[in-house]
């Protein structure tokens, strides 16, 4: 879409000033034409008058030609030359002239008989000697400087006769009797002239035809012209200039002052405030724009109160968005804002970057078991002890619910790990006690380093970070982590896009889940020995074992759903007597699982097989303190059913004992961690304590991990119930037969 | 000459009577024309008076008509009185002659043409009116009279009334002189009947043949003498004491030679103004007395 650009009031005032001075010189050219039209009317009025005029004047000038003809035929003496010719020479030339008869201007006269014929002794040169009969009407004809008029006039007859006697002919000068007889208005008569053509004459009455003249000029048409031009041109002058004072008034009342607005508006958008508009009117100001200018200066001080004001809001929100309120560390919308500013901002350097995870270990337990104030109190304290321990300029951020993280410049491997451990050591020195809390509060760092100029690298941290901590949540591991490539192996399954896929084919299709059986021996006569079903996966001839399968399935939250898929599966099992009846069973259930609402239901089928078996169902105290209220409702339900509920992986976490008195369990199956503690002068006293502890409160105790016969024995001697590890069978399909240790008392019923 | 000019006088009388009527009309002024010997017309007024009173023709001065003011005052006057008057105009070689003739108009007239003329108007009138007419002339047309009474002896006329008389050649108001005179007799001596300007009477340039000339020069002051003391009709002279364009004194002259002379104290030579009733009644006093003789 084009943007049309919209003309400022600059424009519209010059267009109004254009449109006013193009209607004026429309109107001036328009007055102009007219003035010019009623001077061609004047015009052609006064030369028709002259024209007139001009036939009046030489209507006189041909009457008085034939006046003085007739007046000079009349003359007594004119008849004298008649009756004597002799002397008619004579007279002709010295008295015809000076007799006053004959004006002046009468260049010849001539006296003809009454046959036309001139009288003798004519030494005329302008009149011809004989005349036409009868005479011919007066006529102008050529002259040596100047047209002359010819006329011939009969001689009155006397004695009654008919016939005239004679004739007389005048050829006189008519020009200045025309111009000097006549008060001419319209014509300047000096300009009379008459144009003959080729003619050598023409007749007195077509005179005016032939005549060329020059108009008098005309004061008053001239006056009255001049008056209205100069009045047109005042007029369009006075217009123009008011138009243009109107323009620049205009301008510099209306159009100044908004451009001054205007400008002063602009600069207050690229400025930071504090601009105040000073008077614009200059020597004239205008209530309007002054009203303008001060709204503007009170909106502007309003608006840059409100502006400070929004800027003390954003920044508080900034800090409410970008601070975890509980912790006052950053949080995942910073993390994530300074994430994205860090490849650009790592790439100026050539220095490493690092990034590590925080994770408070167990840190739901110690919420559910000491509330969530003291749970806050632990968060604010890791938070604090980690943020004091980081370099100024480096933050801490609050990125999930006990989940912290840091990105640290300049910072190789060894700064790494020191970091990592001086956090470890400052929250190991830090007295959790004050809270309440008794147990020892442990973190596990997880650290991914990178050239900083490296982006695919840098890019790469948080998941090689998350490898790193997945590495150091995993028992036995150091706490602190640094992500290495051979950690990235380890994790395959994580991340394994075919693992991924089986995984999720096995949960959502049941297809490719192949069920191991691991024998767990009893080891007194109270008891019988059962198997603990251990889910694999194979797939394409692949076998994917737990190390790689619960990672995806926990971090795809696919926990119940695979759960459902290896009841079905041992369901199946147990419907088709490939386990055999009488032997026992124990199920691993995560803890979405045994929180779940449906768990009751879905134990439905397994019902009618504990007529002759026990179905012993394992939950990690992890997978309880999750939700342990939920949890502890579903395993009454359950072990009202008649299932059995055993502890896994005891020793491995808090291993409360305090959860232990809370939870309906009914078996407390050690983990391999406490177990391997028996061979450790120092510890295991306390695990000897513990196991009797257990023992005496009325647990069935199970010893995880047993590889060696001496290990057994020793398990043996502390009273466990059962025993459990390679040494004793190592897990393996029905296909391949139940494990060499079974058989002499599988089928021996529950105790 | 005497009986073609009667002959025609009256065939053109008759035609112009004629357009007039029947017959003149007692005391009114009729217009009256008749051809002159020359060929050329003549135009004259004419009042018919009593019969029992004497017919008078009235001679215009040099060059004038009888429209001239003193002629016609003292014609109309007459008329009034009971007189029959004629007086008319010379036709000086201009047929039907109205206007006065300018000195410097070319003159083809002579002192005989006008004689004729006088002598045409003269029978005329006798003939209409059956008397011997008295004859009046002013000015020149005196020497006019004279010269038609020097030259016509058994003329019918009763008597004769000279106004103002004068003389023509070199006279003390006249501008002729004898070189001019002799200028033009040289010129009719070696046969050059070529116009020539003259002076005459009180015309500087006078243009006329020589024998024109001369026919007027010749009636200088010694002739004029001589004609009044030759006519064989009674006459009166009338002058005005205030006259300068005669001689006085000549008048005197003419007084001891015999004539009847009367001086009208401070009348000029025209009788204006109130010396026309004084000559009015010297001219009726003279006719009276003549009429009683």
């Amino acid at each position: 879409m084009i943007r049309t650009r919209i003309p400022s009031i600059t424009h519209y005032a010059l267009l109004l000033a254009a449109v006013a001075l193009v209607t004026l010189a429309g109107f001036g050219l328009y007055t102009w034409h007219q003035v010019d039209q009623l001077r061609g009317e004047i015009h052609e009025s006064a030369r028709e008058a002259a024209r007139q005029e001009l036939a009046n004047a030489l209507e006189r000038v041909r009457t008085q030609a034939a006046q003085q003809a007739s007046r000079f035929a009349r003359w007594e003496e004119v008849r004298q030359q008649l009756g004597t010719p002799q002397y008619y020479g004579y007279w002709k030339n010295h008295r015809m002239h000076q007799a006053g008869i004959l004006a002046d201007r009468v260049l010849d006269a001539q006296v003809y008989d009454h046959e036309g014929v001139a009288l003798a002794n004519s030494d005329t040169v302008h009149l011809p000697g004989m005349i036409d009969l009868p005479p011919p009407d007066p006529r102008a004809v050529r002259g040596d400087s100047e047209p002359l008029l010819m006329v011939i006039e009969a001689i009155p007859p006397i004695n009654g006769a008919q016939a005239p006697p004679g004739f007389v002919g005048l050829k006189s000068r008519f020009l200045d009797a025309l111009r000097e007889g006549h008060v001419f208005r319209f014509i300047d008569p000096e300009s009379i002239r008459f144009d003959f053509g080729e003619q050598h004459a023409i007749p007195a009455s077509d005179l005016v035809g032939h005549a060329r003249f020059d108009l008098r000029p005309n004061p008053m048409a001239d006056q009255v012209e001049e008056l209205l031009s100069g009045a047109v041109i005042n007029l369009g002058g006075i217009l123009g200039i008011i138009t243009l004072a109107l323009f620049a008034t205009l301008v510099y009342l209306i159009v100044r002052p908004l451009r001054h607005i205007s400008g002063h508006i602009d600069r207050l958008r690229k400025s930071a405030g504090g601009l105040v508009l000073e008077r614009v009117g200059g020597v004239l100001p205008i209530a309007e724009t002054e009203k303008i200018r001060e709204s503007l200066n009170s909106y502007q001080a309003q608006l840059q109160d409100v502006h400070s004001s929004l800027e003390e809001k954003n920044r508080e929100f900034w800090r409410i968005a970008h601070h975890d309120a509980l912790t006052g560390v950053r949080n995942r919308r910073a993390f994530d804002e300074y994430w994205d500013t860090l490849p650009r901002l790592a790439a100026r350097h050539t220095y490493p970057v690092c990034f590590a995870l925080f994770d408070i270990n167990h840190f739901k337990a110690i919420n559910d078991s000491y509330g969530h104030p003291v749970g806050d109190a632990v968060l604010q304290a890791v938070a604090r002890n980690i943020d004091e321990v980081l370099r100024d300029g480096e933050h801490l951020f609050r990125i999930g619910g006990d989940e912290f993280a840091a990105i640290l410049l300049d910072c190789d491997q060894s700064g790494a790990r020191s970091l990592g451990e001086r956090c470890l050591e400052r929250i190991r020195m830090t007295d959790f006690n004050r809270f309440g809390v008794r147990e020892p509060i442990k973190v596990s760092i997880g650290m991914a380093v990178a050239p900083g100029n490296d982006e695919a690298s840098l890019l790469a941290m948080q998941w090689q970070a998350d490898v790193a901590m997945y590495k150091a949540k995993r028992p036995g591991s150091s706490h602190v982590v640094i992500f290495t490539p051979e950690l990235a192996k380890d994790t395959q399954g994580l991340y394994s896009n075919w693992i991924n896929n089986a995984v999720y084919e096995a949960v959502t299709r049941g297809t490719g889940i192949r069920m191991s059986y691991q024998p767990v021996i009893a080891l007194d006569d109270r008891h019988a020995s059962y198997v603990e079903a251990l889910l694999r996966i194979e797939h394409m001839d692949e076998v994917i074992g737990p190390a790689d399968i619960f990672p995806v399935v926990e971090a795809r939250r696919l926990e119940v759903d695979l759960d459902r898929a290896i009841l079905n599966r041992i369901l199946r099992d147990l419907r088709t007597s490939q386990i055999p009846a009488g032997l026992g069973i124990s199920i691993n259930l995560s803890g979405p699982t045994v929180v779940n609402s449906g768990i009751a239901q879905w134990m439905e089928a397994f019902v009618p097989f504990l007529q002759d078996r026990q179905i012993i169902l394992e939950v990690t105290e992890t997978a309880l303190i999750t939700e342990i209220g939920q949890a502890t409702e579903n395993l009454q339900q359950l072990r009202q059913q008649g299932f059995q509920v055993a502890l896994d992986d005891f020793g491995s976490g808090y291993s409360s004992l305090r959860y232990l008195a809370s939870m309906p369990v009914d078996t407390v199956k050690f983990d391999i961690s406490l177990i391997r503690s028996l061979d450790s002068p120092d510890q295991h006293q306390i695990v000897e304590s513990l196991v009797q502890m257990i023992a005496d409160a009325g647990y069935t105790t199970v010893a995880e991990g047993i590889e060696a016969a001496e290990q057994l024995r020793r398990v043996r001697d502390l009273g466990f119930n059962f025993a459990q590890g390679y040494y004793l069978g190592a897990p393996a399909p029905l296909s391949q037969g139940l494990p060499p240790a079974l058989p002499a008392s599988a089928g021996t019923g529950r105790t | 000459m005497s009986g073609w000019c009667l002959r025609s006088a009256v065939a053109f009388m008759a035609v112009t009577l004629l357009s007039l009527g029947p017959a003149f009309a007692s005391g009114e002024e009729v217009s009256v024309t008749l051809q002159m010997p020359s060929g050329d017309s003549a135009e004259a007024a004419y009042w018919a008076g009593d019969p029992d009173m004497p017919a008078i023709l009235i001679q215009h001065g040099f060059l004038q008509t009888h429209h001239f003011p003193t002629v016609r005052r003292l014609a109309t006057a007459l008329a009034d009185a009971g007189y029959s008057v004629l007086t008319h105009s010379l036709t000086l070689g201009i047929d039907r002659r109205t206007a006065s003739l300018p000195c410097e108009a070319v003159h083809t007239h002579s002192m005989p043409q006008t004689r004729d003329e006088i002598a045409t108007w003269v029978e005329w009138l006798h003939e209409q009116t059956g008397q011997e007419p008295v004859l009046i002339g002013h000015s020149a047309g005196s020497v006019n009279l004279l010269d038609y009474l020097a030259h016509s002896p058994g003329a019918p006329v009763g008597y004769a009334i000279f106004i103002s008389v004068t003389f023509f050649g070199y006279g003390e108001v006249a501008f002729e002189s004898p070189e001019h005179a002799a200028r033009a007799r040289a010129a009719l001596a070696r046969n050059d009947p070529g116009l020539e300007k003259f002076a005459l009477g009180f015309c500087h340039e006078y243009v006329t043949t020589p024998a024109a000339y001369l026919s007027y020069y010749d009636w200088d002051k010694q002739r004029t003498d001589q004609a009044f003391q030759s006519i064989g009709v009674p006459s009166t002279l009338i002058a005005g004491s205030g006259d300068d364009r005669i001689d006085l004194e000549w008048i005197e002259t003419l007084r001891q030679h015999g004539a009847e002379v009367r001086i009208v104290d401070g009348a000029n030579h025209f009788f204006d103004q109130l010396h026309e009733f004084d000559l009015l009644d010297e001219i009726e006093w003279a006719l009276q007395r003549q009429q009683a003789q």
